[in-house]
């Protein structure tokens, strides 16, 4: 975990609305997991205010990369910064995702919040496991995700304006996929009622586990003001906890956060 | 020479005027991965209550123009969990740490205090009567004269502690507050805690906070909280400690010309966790330009004028 001032090296618009972030610092790169974030000092001296976290899509060697989508002031001010700049980054920061011994693993991702799983997609084992990846999307503005993925992770994807009888949705995906005895591990990125509805499909399955990254507004990111508060159950304490996204997250898995058990 | 940035709050002695605000720090540890702690004068800790808490629900952090709002809701693990766990990690460190106290009745902050006298890791304690974010909190006590009185009051009859009463800005006069804690035997006020405040979401129509309302706080307060201290300062001689917004040097300046012997830095940590670092460094800086050879010799420097 540092605080530096670090080197930009690529802030390029490369889908409508998405632009693909790339900085230098090698120690942050040698510290970056899958899941991780970093958090971004936009530089503005105050306004607007917070850092804004960001997940890690990939790091190698000396650089690390994010992939965002202007929402909002904070990452319309982003799109401003230029290769050369200096910005003040927080991290890597989270606990990231836990790499399971599995015969297969499934990366499932809604919008562009399944850019960490990219950089899973990377760091899995290769070699006698099967690595899909799935991807929801609204129309086909993600597509270029499959461009940044390792060559033998199958890839699936979804749009919502599909015509009828094709997958709108990317838990139409996963069904033919969930008919296996193999253990399997769902690394999960997207919003918290498609993690419902992916641990519905797997109710009937035996050996699935389910990963999921908690999305929460985020204020310091190091574990402080407590604004990302995520309630968990851990067995086997038996009352619900409150825990911060920001750094016992933001992964999770899912009956952990699923406590209400529905 | 080099200017001397010690102070002084009660028997408290201060390395520097540098103090964590409250619910900001967490109890240091976060930081410790990041900064010095050291480089602070002293640390003000989380809130704490007599039993654990678990805080409000929903959306909790909202961010405003130049500020956020919180509605945190007193989040903490309770004292008994604060001095086995936290006090030894405190304890090491070797700076002055104030322990900030919150209750729903006078007898829990006599408890609290009962309680954590005995440590001499605890050097201080803040008295939060001016939480806005929960129910039965401080805010009922610390927009109330006469309960600020009478806190205060008990609390002397208990510990020895240099008392600081946090104050909160949610008020007509916070100079009647300021008055009735020294009177009481405060050692010093704290102020200001978060401005009550709230956000609608336009497009769901609906407060954007879970508690529906929040505390402001960042740069955006700034102004209010230099005019409470500039004001407080002219009707109590007890040390006040300033805080609201402060993000730089000239604001940390500002703040002891407006009156305060020592001042806590809070939002700005979420942003830049070195800031204690360059606000330090600025101060020297100034010191050494305009010819301060201690603090003390800047401290309301700035009701001058109005004296002469």
């Amino acid at each position: 975990m540092l605080q530096e001032s670090v080197l930009i090296e690529k802030n390029e618009e490369i889908a409508p609305g998405l632009y693909f972030l790339k900085i230098r610092n090698e120690q942050m790169a040698g510290e970056a997991q899958p899941g991780k974030f970093i958090h971004i000092n936009l530089g503005t001296i105050y306004d607007p205010l917070l850092r804004r976290p960001m997940s890690i899509l990939n790091a190698q060697g000396e650089t690390l990369s994010v992939l965002y989508q202007v929402v909002g002031r904070g990452t319309r001010i982003m799109t401003r910064f230029r290769p050369g700049d200096e910005i003040d980054v927080l991290g890597p920061l989270g606990n990231g995702f836990e790499i399971e011994d599995s015969g297969q693993n499934f990366l499932i991702g809604g919008g562009v919040g399944a850019a960490p799983l990219v950089f899973l997609a990377h760091r899995l084992p290769k070699k006698g496991v099967d690595n899909k990846f799935f991807l929801g999307m609204r129309e086909r503005e993600l597509l270029f995700i499959k461009d940044f993925l390792p060559e033998e992770v199958e890839f699936f994807s979804s749009h919502e304006n599909s015509p009828r009888g094709e997958a709108k949705q990317v838990t139409d995906l996963l069904p033919p996929h969930l008919k296996t005895k193999k253990k399997t591990s769902l690394y999960c990125c997207g919003p918290e009622g498609m993690y419902r509805e992916i641990a519905g499909l797997c109710n009937d399955c035996s050996d699935f586990s389910i990963q999921v990254s908690i999305d929460r507004r985020m204020g310091c990111g190091v574990g402080t003001c407590l604004g990302c508060a995520v309630k968990v159950k851990k067995p086997p304490r038996e009352e619900p906890q409150i825990v911060r996204a920001c750094v016992e997250g933001p992964v999770f898995r899912w009956q952990e956060v699923n406590i209400d058990g529905t | 020479m080099e200017p001397k940035i010690q102070s002084r709050i009660g028997s408290l002695e201060l390395n520097n005027p540098l103090l964590t605000a409250s619910g900001t720090y967490g109890n240091g540890r976060e930081y410790s991965n990041y900064i010095d702690l050291h480089c602070w004068g002293g640390l003000v800790t989380k809130g704490l209550t007599l039993e654990s808490r678990s805080g409000n629900s929903g959306i909790r952090i909202v961010e405003t123009a130049a500020g956020i709002l919180n509605s945190i809701g007193l989040q903490n693990p309770g004292i008994e969990y604060f001095i086995k766990e936290e006090l030894p990690f405190l304890e090491k460190l070797k700076i002055p740490v104030i322990v900030n106290i919150a209750g729903r009745r006078i007898r829990d902050y006599e408890e609290l205090a009962r309680r954590l006298d005995p440590f001499s890791t605890v050097s201080a304690l803040e008295v939060n009567v001016s939480c806005p974010n929960v129910r039965e909190g401080g805010l009922a006590f610390g927009t109330n004269p006469g309960l600020v009185y009478e806190i205060t009051a008990r609390l002397r009859e208990i510990t020895t502690k240099p008392l600081i009463i946090k104050l909160t800005p949610n008020v007509a006069d916070v100079g009647e507050i300021a008055i009735q804690a020294e009177k009481a035997g405060a050692d010093a006020v704290s102020l200001i805690n978060t401005l009550m405040g709230m956000e609608i979401d336009v497009e769901r129509q609906k407060p954007m906070l879970g508690n529906i309302v929040g505390g402001l706080s960042g740069p955006a307060v700034k102004p209010v909280a230099l005019r409470m201290i500039y004001q407080v300062y002219r009707q109590i001689k007890i040390p006040i400690i300033g805080m609201g917004g402060i993000t730089k040097g000239e604001d940390a300046v500002a703040f002891l010309l407006a009156g305060a012997r020592a001042i806590a830095l809070g939002t700005v940590n979420f942003v830049n966790p070195k800031a204690p670092l360059e606000i330090k460094n600025y101060l020297l800086d100034y010191m050494r330009r305009h010819n301060f050879s201690s603090l003390e010799e800047m401290v309301g420097l700035a009701h001058r004028e109005r004296e002469d």
